[in-house]
């Protein structure tokens, strides 16, 4: 699974340009770290990436597939190869632990061995076996976060996106999450990180894509976090 | 779809039915209140169209044979009529049978004072197919030889026509408009429930769920909603036209009211039907909103 963006641009509908002529390559099993001021354009960067937002103008190649062309009803097969994580965790708060993991195979059509046997598994990835019966509200940031990780790798997606995963936890919680990114992309996921967590992207030493005003300014291996927070 | 999803579409509609039983229960009575309206206006119309029918079938043609067509010419001008296309039957009656009738309803006296003399002509009833085809059928008659005039209510004919082909349009749109409005009623409770449920919509565009995926417990759900809205709606109706019917037959006898078991059968069919049709559509003109991330 690999990214290219060409001479992307967006523009939304009430005229506020979010990214403007982005050209840039992502290729299989990379770390990515987006970083840049809030309302650069890195929320739009990771939208494009599972096709929630479409590209105004430019090509957006995940996999080979041009999302701004991708017929509609292809989506949800898209998404299906790709993992969402998001700050505020989106888990259903009446679903246990379990199902909120499941139901992202449920509504898949995985069959009921396939969700028993995987289920379980992820949640040992994560550190939550023991808290599959409980509900997410009973459970603490970092847990409900490791839920959000859960339900987004349990269908092996080739693509983990992530937009600021560690942006409501604290640094201690945030550093658990990010040995947990990095063991997903050691199986071999590329992963796009949207941050502005400075001491992890410093710490890591992961390519650093920094945007600004919706154009790169900056893209280097082993970079650093580059803005004072 | 595989089993495992079937599954998981039925359990999904009970708990969801479950979770929000207040707003099915609101949702099902929008739905039956306008059932209600709408099977009333049903059996307004489909006895109105009846009335008009009756009225359209008692339109027919009288053809007064020349008064010198000997017996045998007669009946081969019925032959001749009934060969004619658009005619469904001609019945002769006869000067005597005239006569006779004529006498009951006037005096018994008549036929005594013409004394044995009758000056009325061999009149045929032509009944047509379709009462729009009177005119033309008419005119075919009276080109026939040997009938002298026809008549057939000429003017009367064309406005009785026109009423019940205007009876008609108005009682279809009446029902056209009566069904979008509950429709658009139906749409606007669930889209309480589906509101609620917003965010596990997204979550599932998120995991990858196509959008039939996503629709069918909430069109399951409206259809259910839709048809115990239905039911109780039949219930109403069914009742209120019998008690109706009931009173029409005791005090307004020469009102002509449908009451068949198979007319009754048929609009709680239609009802039910409809009822699912509208809690369905009214789920996913609800949905459509949520559906686009």
């Amino acid at each position: 699974m690999f990214i290219q963006f060409n001479n992307v641009s967006k523009t939304y509908s009430t005229g506020a340009r979010a990214l403007i002529d982005v050209t840039m390559r992502i290729n299989k099993g990379e770390f990515v770290f987006l970083v840049g001021p809030s309302g650069a354009g890195k929320s739009t960067f990771i939208r494009l990436l599972f096709r929630e937002e479409r590209s105004t103008r430019g090509q957006v190649l995940v996999n080979g597939k041009n999302l701004s062309r991708i017929r509609e009803g292809r989506v949800p097969y898209l998404r299906r190869n790709i993992g969402v994580i998001f700050q505020d965790f989106k888990l259903l708060p009446t679903k246990s632990v379990y199902d909120n993991v499941a139901f992202a195979l449920q509504v898949v059509g995985a069959s009921s061995k396939e969700i028993k046997k995987k289920v379980p598994e992820v949640l040992a990835l994560v550190g939550l076996d023991k808290k599959s019966d409980v509900l997410p509200t009973q459970l603490s940031g970092g847990e409900q976060q490791r839920v959000c990780i859960a339900r987004a790798v349990v269908n092996d997606p080739s693509l983990v996106v992530a937009d600021e995963p560690t942006g409501n936890l604290d640094p201690e919680t945030s550093w658990d999450i990010m040995q947990l990114l990095q063991d997903i992309n050691k199986r071999g996921a590329t992963v796009v990180m949207a941050t502005h967590d400075h001491e992890i992207v410093d710490a890591l030493q992961k390519r650093v894509i920094a945007i600004e005003g919706g154009r790169i300014v900056r893209d280097e291996e082993k970079g650093a976090y580059g803005y004072e927070s | 779809m595989s089993l495992s999803s079937v599954r998981y579409v039925i359990k999904e509609t009970v708990l969801s039915l479950r979770r929000n039983t207040w707003m099915s229960f609101a949702s099902s009575a929008t739905v039956a209140i306008s059932l209600i309206i709408l099977g009333f206006a049903l059996t307004l119309i489909f006895n109105t169209s009846n009335l008009a029918g009756s009225m359209e079938s008692d339109i027919q043609i009288s053809a007064f044979v020349r008064v010198d067509q000997t017996p045998q010419q007669v009946s081969q001008l019925q032959t001749t009529l009934q060969n004619l296309s658009g005619v469904k039957q001609v019945t002769l009656v006869s000067k005597q049978q005239a006569l006779n009738q004529m006498s009951s309803s006037l005096s018994p006296d008549l036929l005594k004072n013409l004394d044995g003399s009758n000056p009325l002509p061999d009149k045929f009833i032509v009944k047509v197919t379709y009462p729009n085809q009177v005119k033309a059928i008419a005119t075919a008659v009276q080109k026939v030889p040997g009938i002298d005039r026809v008549n057939y209510g000429q003017g009367i004919v064309e406005r009785i026509l026109k009423f019940t082909h205007w009876i008609r349009s108005i009682g279809f749109t009446i029902m056209a408009l009566l069904a979008l409005a509950s429709i658009v009623l139906i749409s606007i409770t669930i889209r309480l429930t589906v509101f609620a449920r917003r965010k596990e919509v997204h979550i599932m565009k998120y995991v990858g769920a196509t959008n039939w995926f996503i629709r069918w417990p909430f069109m399951l759900e409206g259809m259910i909603i839709g048809l115990v809205g239905a039911i109780i709606a039949a219930a109403v109706v069914v009742y209120g036209y019998q008690g109706l019917v009931t009173y029409i037959q005791a005090n307004l006898t020469f009102v002509p009211v449908i009451n068949s078991y198979l007319f009754i059968r048929n609009i709680v069919l239609l009802l039910m039907f409809s009822g699912m049709i509208i809690g369905a559509v009214g789920s996913l003109v609800s949905l459509r909103r949520f559906l686009h991330v």
